[in-house]
């Protein structure tokens, strides 16, 4: 017997004898394959005729399962249900076996019935992706035993050094045709033709071979590169060990629209390795948000396989989250939910369902202004309330005496994890090399967060239940208007709400420490946890494009006491903003943010002008990149079928022309051109810079700095005067109740503009 | 609207088709009804917005908070809670009005031939309903990415008694926006 301590790294079905082979990274290097036995159980209820039907109809099953009666917990019952439950040796046959009695039985109930094996491993065994483990097997590799060392809540968890590839063509292969492939392992860099094909393939499987990798990190591999090469490897009868586990193919899952909380979506195909991680930056949800680390950190926690954490929603993760804490408390799973809502008159309804609250913001321009916000305050409050499908409804924010549910089960962990580390980051000082790994682990955490709240109204949650959902947003609205009774006690004046977060001003107060007093109120009045986001040294709320004395809820910018900026509900926070426009905005932000106090934001004025004009005078001069005039729209439906042809229509129309079809989720980048027209941007021939629509462009860069200047006194209509010429830009610039009137002649944007620092004045394209 | 008055509807399914499943339409329709009756709402495609449903009782001069407590209503989110309401519903409304049918059986995360399995066992609850007291179903047509679906709609149309089309649903006035500013000056 081998006594050993290792990582874990994958989980999945043996195809040889019945049970699992798992991959293990051992703490002296090593990679490592063993198998376990695994029977896996899924339970049937029913009318005691129907069962004995379906007894009798399992034991004719070749797949032989083993057959008890059980007693059992529905989460939605009061009492415990007898159940079948049917075991089979070897976890393969289950799904078959369960889509046959579905068949048979389509009335019965299941329970259990879909549920992944690395997540029943990972109940059995308390396993998780990159766990560390105690193991004990023997010569032929059969595991006798397994420990898990850890746990997924360690602050500081011990991570395997991981041997990684890079791979990824030299361009966007649904633009042009790539002509090489880049790697990247070891610290070396190769650059092989993609036309010298027998070549690639004999280097590309050396350097597999060589290296071995943990991961495979690549760009574009679930839609192109992988499935290239795979099938070039078929064609040339060449071998190509893209797994780890030679005897097994990858995985393929096909392209899918679906929809989501009524928007819809679109997922590429993925390509998912066995013994080895894949995991393609195009294709991963949140990479840009958290990267390697927090996709991890995602694994770790949901306990979800790493190819497929760095693929799912945090939807998937919090359900997948729930599903385990169910199966670890000898909860069954429904294989759907079926409970639907009690019968509840109109008038209960429009006072239960109400959301968060919101209370409009002032608009204009602001100084001292303190931003707070209470941490995690959904899942905070299910903690707190122990709001869950089988807990009774709780009074407004009471503590209540029954036994934990589910749901705060499997939420409490998370989220003192996520309050320790934010509490951590705060106190790290910015260079420190740990922020950006706690960032990114923190931001993991914050969307599983946002999403648990969202998944007991969700559709297919197993655990949902909609009067849980309202309970919640309940609590929600008495803890926001607890606060701003608070805030106002306090001498405070409340200038906006959203749902968790609230916007405080009293004149003198603009230090954190002059907050202390009034979060602490709030936390003891609540019984929830309130952080300060920021004190602002000015921040702005701004009106409804349509009319300007109807505020908007979160649209504003501000700039905190360190000079950050925060920007919500501008063009710039917005996909489908091309990134010239988008640069400008910051930009003019970045240039207002050094204004020490708010009463000093007219002495900017002239330079931000400048700044606005020297954009658009890039743009006339053809000096802005053509792909930084890009629009991206998402498609909705296909092409043919919008009745009124958008220009996201008409530039996927292009595109199906040359057959390079685009689905209902995903984004079509385009150009606007001169005359009305629209050049889709994958179309194979460059478009010509003479076409580009510039007034277009100005028009829309002049909307983006309209929603910088409106709160210091310039309309926009009054910015469109100036451009046109023959006027000089004058305005009554307001805070605080005081009014100054602005006089803008020309030769001060000229000053101005020789004291911008030069990161503003110097374009993206340029440095 | 006006000549469809709880005593004009005969009992059977009427299938009321429009855009967003001819919501406007049936959320008059519940406002009048409970001027009066006692109305049983599934909705099934998250349809029902009572707010409007108050404004054309006001709108009537009655009492919102009276005819608002005769609406009694149920929201499903799955195709399988559609069959659960229905299973369990006592029966004891002299009217029941369906929400946006099809929304849920329409999900492409359900398989297909079980949508159709589920949707017949509704469908014959629904008929077997329909014999005591109107049913009004609202559906629409599913979108482009499940456009197999279009056998549920189908399937649909053929257990209806009548089928009316609501292109150009009555429009229930939009609340004014107040303001709290001051008048313009």
């Amino acid at each position: 017997m081998i006594n050993n301590e290792a990582w874990l790294l994958d989980v999945f079905e043996d195809l040889q004898c019945p049970g699992l082979v798992l991959w293990f990274l051992t703490s002296d290097g090593q990679r490592l394959r063993l198998t376990q036995p695994f029977p896996v159980t899924f339970y049937v209820a029913g009318k005691s005729a129907q069962l004995r039907e379906a007894w009798k109809f399992l034991k004719e099953q070749p797949a032989q399962p083993k057959l008890s009666r059980q007693s059992k917990k529905d989460i939605f019952l009061t009492e415990t249900i007898d159940v079948l439950a049917v075991e089979v040796n070897a976890p393969g046959l289950l799904p078959r076996l369960f889509r046959s009695m579905l068949n048979r039985f389509p009335n019965l109930t299941y329970y259990d019935a879909d549920i992944k094996l690395p997540i029943r491993h990972a109940a059995r065994f308390n396993s998780f992706p990159a766990c560390y483990c105690a193991l004990q097997y023997d010569e032929s590799g059969f595991l006798h035993t397994i420990e898990v060392q850890n746990t997924p809540w360690d602050l500081d968890p011990v991570y395997p050094t991981l041997r990684v590839i890079e791979l990824e063509p030299d361009c966007d292969p649904f633009r042009a045709e790539p002509r090489f492939l880049l790697v990247k392992v070891d610290g070396k860099q190769y650059r092989l033709s993609l036309f010298k094909k027998r070549p690639l393939l004999i280097t590309l499987q050396a350097l597999l071979k060589k290296y071995d990798p943990d991961l495979l990190l690549t760009r574009w591999g679930d839609t192109w590169l992988l499935p290239w090469l795979s099938n070039l490897a078929e064609d040339l009868q060449l071998p190509l060990w893209l797994n780890r586990e030679k005897t097994r193919h990858y995985i393929q899952r096909p392209e899918r629209s679906y929809f989501s909380y009524g928007q819809i979506m679109y997922n590429g195909q993925q390509i998912h390795l066995f013994g080895r991680w894949h995991i393609d930056r195009q294709n991963a949800m949140f990479w840009r948000d958290f990267g390697l680390d927090g996709i991890l950190e995602m694994a770790r926690v949901t306990a979800l396989p790493v190819q497929q954490a760095a693929r799912s929603s945090p939807g998937t993760g919090i359900s997948t989250m729930q599903i385990l804490t169910a199966l670890r408390n000898d909860i069954l799973v429904p294989w759907h939910k079926q409970q639907a809502e009690q019968p509840k008159t109109a008038l209960d309804l429009i006072q239960a369902d109400l959301g968060g609250l919101v209370y409009q913001p002032w608009i204009g321009l602001h100084r001292d202004v303190g931003a707070i916000d209470f941490i995690s305050m959904y899942p905070a409050i299910m903690v707190r309330c122990n709001i869950s499908p089988e807990t009774g409804k709780p009074g407004l924010l009471e503590t209540s005496p029954e036994p934990q549910g589910l749901i705060p089960k499997t939420l409490a962990p998370l989220l003192e994890k996520r309050v320790n580390l934010k509490q951590r980051l705060a106190s790290l000082p910015r260079w420190h090399p740990n922020r950006k790994l706690d960032a990114a682990r923190s931001s993991a955490h914050k969307w599983l967060l946002v999403t648990c709240f969202g998944y007991l109204g969700y559709k297919n949650a197993r655990f949902g239940r909609i009067e849980a959902h309202e309970a919640v947003t309940a609590s929600g609205r008495e803890a926001l208007l607890r606060a701003k009774e608070t805030a106002e006690d306090a001498g405070f004046q409340v200038l906006h709400m959203y749902v968790d977060g609230l916007w405080v001003q009293q004149p003198g107060k603009n230090q954190p420490e002059d907050f202390t007093e009034l979060l602490s109120e709030i936390a003891s009045r609540t019984g929830l946890s309130i952080a300060l986001d920021g004190v602002y040294r000015w921040v702005a709320f701004l009106p409804s494009r349509a009319d300007e004395r109807v505020p908007v809820p979160n649209r504003y910018f501000g700039v905190f006491q360190d000079r950050s900026l925060k920007v919500r509900g501008l063009e710039a926070r917005r996909r489908d903003t091309s990134p010239w426009v988008t640069r400008l905005q910051m930009d003019l932000l970045e240039y207002l943010a050094l204004a020490e106090d708010a009463a000093d934001l007219p002495l900017y004025l002239p330079g931000a002008i400048a700044i606005l004009r020297q954009h658009l005078s890039d743009l006339r001069l053809g000096r802005v990149p053509l792909e930084d005039l890009l629009m991206a729209y998402r498609l909705t439906r296909p092409p043919q079928e919008y009745k009124v042809k958008t220009a996201g229509a008409r530039a996927a129309s292009q595109l199906a022309e040359i057959g390079k079809e685009l689905r209902p989720g995903q984004r079509v980048r385009l150009l606007y051109l001169r005359g009305g027209q629209v050049r889709a941007w994958d179309l194979p021939q460059p478009p010509n810079p003479q076409t580009i629509d510039r007034a277009r462009y100005i028009d829309l860069a002049l909307r983006a700095a309209a929603s910088v200047f409106y709160p210091l006194g310039l309309p926009e209509q009054d910015l469109r005067d100036w451009l046109k010429g023959g006027i000089q830009l004058a305005f009554d610039f307001a805070l605080n109740s005081q009014t100054q009137h602005i006089l803008l002649p020309p030769f001060q944007e000229e000053v101005a503009w020789q004291t911008i620092p030069s990161r503003i004045r110097l374009p993206q394209w340029n440095g | 609207m006006s000549d469809l008055f709880p005593i004009d509807l005969p009992n059977q399914i009427l299938l009321v088709m429009g855009e967003h499943a001819a919501t406007p339409w049936m959320l008059t329709l519940a406002a009048r009804l409970s001027l009066h009756h006692s109305v049983r709402v599934l909705d099934a495609g998250n349809r029902f917005n009572v707010y409007p449903v108050a404004r054309a009782i006001r709108l009537q001069h009655h009492n919102p908070y009276a005819a608002l407590q005769r609406i009694r209503l149920s929201r499903a989110f799955t195709c399988y809670q559609v069959d659960t309401l229905l299973k369990e519903w006592q029966g004891t409304d002299p009217i029941l009005l369906v929400f946006d049918l099809l929304a849920t059986f329409y999900d492409e995360s359900v398989d297909l031939a079980e949508s159709q399995r589920l949707l017949l066992l509704v469908l014959a609850r629904l008929n077997r309903l329909s014999q005591t007291m109107p049913v009004i179903v609202s559906t629409r047509l599913p979108a482009t990415i499940c456009a197999e679906r279009m056998v549920l709609f189908d399937l649909l149309k053929e257990h209806a008694g009548e089928i009316r089309y609501e292109l150009h649903g009555e429009v229930i006035p939009s609340a004014v926006q107040l303001s709290l500013l001051p008048k313009e000056v």
